[in-house]
């Protein structure tokens, strides 16, 4: 019996080898998604059916030598038969403790590392590629994971069986793992089929699921080691094998899922949870229980809460009935009705003409010379402030360039949906069209309006304009959406001009300043010429009022002279002669020759003696 | 026992706690809060602080609002006014809510941020449709009468207020203001250059005027002393005329002997030329001298 | 004993000890946390109500809010200084509003972008050629000038409820309204009225129009005090200071050119006083002298009408005698007759006399 049973566990290592690595050949030969993550579980199978065939092994190596020393102690008569502790005499029995100590912790682990990065790994790469089952291939394929789905599900079956009965313990996770291979190989064809009946998705589909399942055996594996340093030793008890996955033995018998969960309890607080009047009552009801909770779900659709600010529209059938006000509101269930939902007095926004990014928001200065988000350029009209004489008459009106300027504008458009019934069936895409209602009315409108006259008095006007057309073409198409309000934000010439903008501004201030240069010249020109004009006048008033006064002072002098000289003619004359006479003589050299008796030589040496220049040297004081 | 009623004690303070959490909640004085049946907001939001009771979720869901006068101020934008002059200006708004009720579904969850996004928008549309109706000398002018800054403001928050009632939005405009006014980087060089002018027309003004000033004070200056001197000379003139005419009194007293007046005259003139600095020539023939003609003396007689 | 087995039915049964020694140190560790979790509870308890205990400053009052809404009425809602207890937070929750001290809001906008660290240290940024208007503030004045303003304002708060319960942020609100007035005032005012000539002016026209916007907007303070600071810009900072260094200038020159005026005046005035003296002077000696002149003849003609010749010759004996005692006197010996006497003079050129050095004024 042992032997047989090591020859099955044996039997299901090999195949379980042989059918990973034949799927993972046939997965890459159809390029299917879902055979990948089957072939991991079966590789997961492979490794375990080694380590569960290694472990019988010991086990009966274990059992033979028991046998042998049992033998022995009876050939010698020794009493002490089962007493023997030391570990050395057994040395089948120590190294399958030290196995189940060492090796099938780090097993456990190692199961647990591969599950799980397979399982994330899977993931990764089903979202990232886009392979597709070739569909020639198809077919092959499909009959052979047929086959291994088959040969897997007998010896699967068969093992399991086995290890029920005979209460193998060790033989129980390799044959669950082939059971659930046999599932999983089905599974993958299914898939397969689903590709080529027109599902694309089935394939991607079940290879998330698998994804989802090794990440729930990964899980468990974890939470299985995490709780086996807490688990009560009890002596006597059986260990089971950590890499003994419940979960797989319960996909591979699902029928026993009760019997998995009260066994997993006993095993976990070692007691006989299952023995309690609660698991009882549970296991007796749990279908209808089951049954219970999806009622109560189906008829929880049919309470409806719409909330404030919303209004939902009720679909009997996708044919579609009244709207819902806020509050709470009863309806059929699931199928029969549904529910959509629309906020109605929410103000939403949209843009035109500029979308607006978070680094563009937190600016808070905006300027027309710096550009702040994606610059659209509209074409505006604009009457020639410029007008340029054309030499050439003849030229045919349609070849003139029209007058055009471009511009960018940001205008937010707020709206609230009025009627939702109107918003939601009239149009596939309500508010994908109103936006492009709102730009087709703000091109239209711009292309006819003056860039000046925009740009400084006319914006109200736009406004409102803008608004009343953009809800005009709202009505038209049934939208149900009502314009609260078009704001004209930043309405200026694109980015590169708005620098010439500015310019005319500054110019008029260099204007200004070259005229304030040249009154500040003519301050100081008009000043110093005034003063100039002024000194001179001074000066010749001076001289005139000198002359003025001394003629009449000598005028008024002779006339008192007249009656002096009259009243001694000869002796005023001769007085005036003398006083005159001795003030110019009075100090200068005289010589008198009064000889008579003489001829006189005068001789005058009229030498300069001593240069002028010299003589006039000023010789500063210096002390 | 003991130890069974302790923990039935806190247990049931514990449950009357929680119980007090789902069914009171509290409105602070500054706040407003609006209470939803199901969703369906009921009827009167609650203006008044103080605690009152609800239903625990999900029967009915309290939203709470701040109900104080908000502060917000919108960007810093550029516009044109109406003499093509390029302007920045920011404003500050004061709102609040008004009616909570109202409010509460307008913006997704009663959300501040989505209001000031809204109010942003309309503000900054008001401001540039007033700008552009205005031209640069409304903003800032010397005059009081034509300076109609309060009458921008004015409008503009007309405009949003107008625009705030029309779409009901649960808002109120409590004050607006002007915060901040510039101008483009550009033009201020350019208005750097020309305050400098006109700071140049002023130094040359007090600088040329004061030269010309001072030169005209000094011009008048001298020439008022001149006249002085002028006006001095000629009394002096005039008094040596008045000295004459007194002499034309004394004067006929010479007539009687001319020649003897002549005569004295001229022994006087003689006295007072020669009196230093000369140097005489006489021969011996002219007396007194000619007393020295026949001195005795050491020469052989002659 | 009898109360042993009393006692023994009303023992729970013991729990199953699994002979694991890993799980008995658990419970026992499980144990002695949830005593000291108790402990903790208790403790908590106890803090939570003396919570309540609060002090109010000197220069603050505290509102309480009971479940939302303040306690009392109008000014009976403001607790003054102590010590005032108050249900703990949820029921009770305290604010503490200062109101006598001063506060102070500087404005925001109008100063070019620095630090106050900055400024203290004196080691700003150099101005660039413009002003930024994105980091640098200024405002425009009424004649379109550039300056750059600040002004602080220090007030109190005076309704405390309405300050703290009716405005989100109130001391934004104040700086808010501190940048209008500045904006307001700088655009009715012109650069040399608020840089010199009207400084005081201005800043009561800030001032003003602070307290009316406060009043409109009901904030509920009282303005102490409005302090106002305005330059020209950094760029044109030396234009400015030429002008105040022209105006100067030019009061010096005028001083100068009056100064002038005054002592040419003078003098002018001197010298006229010292022409008309000196010619009073000679016209009275002229006439003096010839008074005594005519005496003079009076007394000597009587003399000379009787012998005129005589008179004559002793005259001018008188006269040559006084007159050769200070003359140089060469005589002449006659020469022997019939011989004629050759005299030769050499007459040198006086001496030119040296220019006076110009005295310097």
């Amino acid at each position: 019996m042992d032997r047989n049973v090591q020859k099955n566990g044996l039997v299901n290592l090999v195949a379980a080898v042989m059918i990973f690595i034949a799927a993972f050949v046939v997965t890459c030969y159809v390029n299917s998604l879902a055979g990948q993550g089957g072939s991991i579980f079966l590789g997961l199978g492979a490794l375990v059916a080694f380590a569960s065939w290694f472990q019988m092994r010991l086990e009966e190596n274990e059992r033979l030598e028991k046998l042998e020393v049992e033998e022995l102690a009876r050939a010698r008569g020794d009493t002490s038969l089962f007493e023997s502790s030391d570990a050395e005499i057994y040395p089948a029995r120590r190294a399958r403790a030290q196995f189940e100590k060492y090796f099938v912790p780090g097993f456990a682990v190692l199961l647990f590392l591969l599950e799980a990065g397979g399982a994330w790994l899977l993931w990764r790469w089903v979202a990232k590629t886009s392979n597709a089952v070739v569909p020639e291939r198809a077919m092959a394929s499909l009959s052979f994971f047929g086959i291994f789905a088959l040969l897997l599900f007998l010896l699967g079956r068969f093992s399991v069986t086995i290890a029920r009965l005979e209460n193998r313990r060790l033989l129980r996770p390799g044959a669950n793992f082939l059971l659930g291979g046999a599932y999983v190989c089905f599974v993958t064809a299914l898939g397969i089929a689903g590709v080529e009946a027109e599902f694309p998705r089935a394939d991607i589909f079940i290879a998330r699921a698998f994804c989802v399942l090794l990440g729930l055996m990964a899980a468990e594996m974890l939470v299985t080691l995490l709780l086996e340093i807490y688990r009560p030793r009890v002596k006597g008890k059986v260990v089971r094998p950590i890499y003994d996955s419940r979960l797989v033995g319960l996909l591979a018998q699902p029928e026993s899922l009760f019997t998995t969960a009260a066994q997993a309890l006993d095993y976990q607080f070692g007691f006989k949870v299952s023995e309690t009047w609660f698991f009882q009552l549970l296991k007796k009801n749990l279908p209808a229980l089951l049954l219970a909770q999806l009622v109560v779900l189906l008829l929880s659709t049919c309470v409806v809460f719409v909330d404030a600010g919303e209004r939902a529209v009720r679909e009997h059938f996708g044919r579609p009935g009244a709207v819902l006000d806020p509050g709470a509101h009863l309806k059929w269930p699931w199928p029969v009705d549904t529910i959509y939902r629309y906020r109605t007095e929410q103000i939403q926004t949209f843009n035109v003409g500029f979308a607006p990014d978070a680094q563009s928001e937190a600016i808070r200065t905006v300027l027309w010379s710096v550009g702040h988000t994606v610059e659209n350029n509209f074409l505006v009209g604009n009457r020639e402030s410029v007008t340029i004489k054309s030499e050439n008459t003849k030229t045919n009106d349609l070849f003139r360039a029209p007058p055009v300027s471009l511009i960018n504008v940001s205008i937010p458009v707020q709206f609230q949906i009025t009627n939702v019934l109107d918003w939601a069936y009239n149009n596939a895409n309500p508010a994908g069209l109103l936006q492009d209602l709102a730009t087709r009315e703000v091109v239209h409108y711009l292309a006819g309006v003056d860039l000046n006259n925009l740009l400084s008095h006319l914006r109200q006007e736009a406004a409102e304009e803008l608004s009343a057309r953009i809800q005009a073409d709202a009505n038209e198409h049934r939208l149900g959406a009502k314009i609260l309000f078009v704001g004209l934000l930043d309405i200026h010439p694109p980015v590169k001009v708005a620098a010439d903008y500015e310019r005319v501004v500054g110019a008029e201030q260099t204007k200004l300043a070259k005229i304030l240069d040249a009154r500040a010249e003519a301050i100081r020109t008009n000043a110093l010429a005034g003063a100039l004009a002024y000194t001179t006048t001074n000066v010749a008033d001076a001289t005139r009022q000198r002359l003025e006064v001394s003629a009449f002072a000598r005028a008024a002098l002779f006339t008192n002279q007249i009656p002096a000289f009259e009243a001694a003619p000869s002796v005023y004359l001769q007085r005036a002669y003398f006083q005159m006479f001795v003030d110019a003589t009075a100090n200068t050299r005289k010589y008198v020759l009064l000889v008579t008796n003489t001829q006189d030589v005068v001789i005058y040496d009229l030498e300069d003696k001593i240069r002028e220049d010299l003589l006039n040297l000023n010789v500063p004081n210096t002390p | 026992m003991k130890r069974n009623l302790l923990t039935l004690v806190v247990g049931a303070v514990l449950i009357v706690i929680f119980a007090l959490l789902l069914f009171l909640f509290q409105v602070r004085q500054s706040e407003v809060a609006v209470v939803t049946t199901f969703g369906r907001p009921t009827a009167q939001p609650y203006n008044q602080p103080g605690a009152y009771f609800k239903w625990p979720w999900p029967i009915q869901k309290v939203y709470k609002f701040d109900r104080r006068i908000q502060n917000f101020q919108d960007k810093f934008s550029e516009n044109l006014t109406a003499d093509n002059n390029n302007l920045l200006t920011s404003v500050y708004v004061g709102w609040r809510i008004s009616d909570a009720r109202i409010f509460f579904p307008k913006f997704a969850g009663g959300s501040v941020v989505a209001a000031q996004n809204m109010l942003e928008s309309m503000l900054r549309s008001a401001k540039s449709a007033v700008v552009g109706r205005h031209p640069l000398s409304d903003f800032v002018n010397a005059n009081p009468q034509d300076l109609k800054f309060d009458g921008i403001e004015g409008e503009i928050e007309q405009f949003v207020q107008a625009e705030l009632a029309t779409n009901d939005c649960g808002i109120q405009l409590e004050f607006l203001g002007f915060k901040q006014i510039g101008l483009p980087e550009s033009v201020t060089e350019t208005v750097f250059q020309r305050m400098t002018s006109e700071r140049q027309v002023l130094i040359n003004s007090y600088q040329y005027e004061g030269e010309a000033e001072a030169q005209k004070i000094r011009a008048a200056a001298d020439r008022q002393a001149a006249e002085t001197v002028n006006n001095a000379v000629a009394a002096a003139v005039r008094i040596k005329g008045e000295g004459e005419a007194e002499a034309a009194k004394v004067l006929p007293v010479f007539q009687r002997n001319p020649d003897l007046a002549n005569y004295l005259l001229r022994v006087d003139a003689i006295k007072q030329s020669l009196n230093q600095r000369t140097t005489l020539i006489i021969d011996e023939r002219m007396p007194p001298f000619d007393l020295f003609q026949n001195l005795p003396t050491n020469k052989p007689g002659r | 004993m009898n109360h042993e087995h009393h006692h023994e039915p009303d023992q729970p049964p013991a729990p199953v000890t699994p002979d694991d020694a890993g799980s008995q140190a658990l419970v026992e560790a499980l144990r002695s946390s949830f005593a000291i979790v108790k402990i903790a509870m208790l403790i908590m308890v106890v803090a939570f109500f003396c919570s309540g205990f609060f002090t109010v400053g000197p220069a603050e009052k505290a509102v309480i809010l009971r479940l939302g809404k303040p306690v009392g009425e109008g000014p009976r809602a403001l607790l003054g200084a102590g010590l005032h207890w108050s249900f703990p937070y949820p029921i009770d929750e305290v604010v503490k509003i200062p109101i006598t001290e001063i506060q102070k809001v500087t404005s925001s906008i109008g100063w070019y972008a620095t630090t106050p660290g900055q400024e203290l240290s004196g080691m700003e940024l150099p101005p660039g050629a413009s002003l930024n208007p994105a980091v640098d503030g200024y405002v425009i004045t009424a004649d379109r000038n550039i300056v750059h303003a600040r002004a602080t304002l220090y007030f109190h708060i005076e309704d405390p409820i309405r300050y703290v319960f009716d405005f989100a942020s109130a001391s934004n609100a104040v700086q808010n309204a501190l940048n209008n007035s500045l904006l307001y005032t700088a655009a009715r005012y012109n650069v040399d009225d608020i840089l010199t000539r009207d400084v005081a002016g201005f800043r009561d026209a800030v001032l003003q129009r602070t307290s009316s916007l406060v009043d409109q907007e009901q904030l509920g303070i009282v303005i102490d005090q409005c302090e106002v600071q305005s330059i020209p810009p950094r760029q044109l900072q030396n234009v400015f200071t030429l002008v105040t260094a022209a105006r100067e200038n030019r009061n010096k020159v005028l001083n100068d050119a009056h100064s002038y005026e005054n002592e040419t005046t003078n003098h002018a005035g001197a010298q006229a006083v010292t022409i008309i003296n000196e010619a009073a002077t000679a016209s009275a000696n002229y006439v003096t002298n010839l008074t005594a002149e005519a005496e003079r003849f009076s007394q000597l003609r009587p003399q000379y009408e009787s012998n005129p010749s005589l008179f004559v010759q002793q005259t001018l004996v008188q006269t040559m005698g006084q007159v050769l005692t200070n003359t140089e006197i060469w005589i002449e010996p006659n020469p022997a007759p019939g011989k004629s006497l050759e005299v030769r003079l050499m007459l040198n050129r006086e001496p030119p006399q040296p220019k006076m050095p110009a005295r310097n004024p």
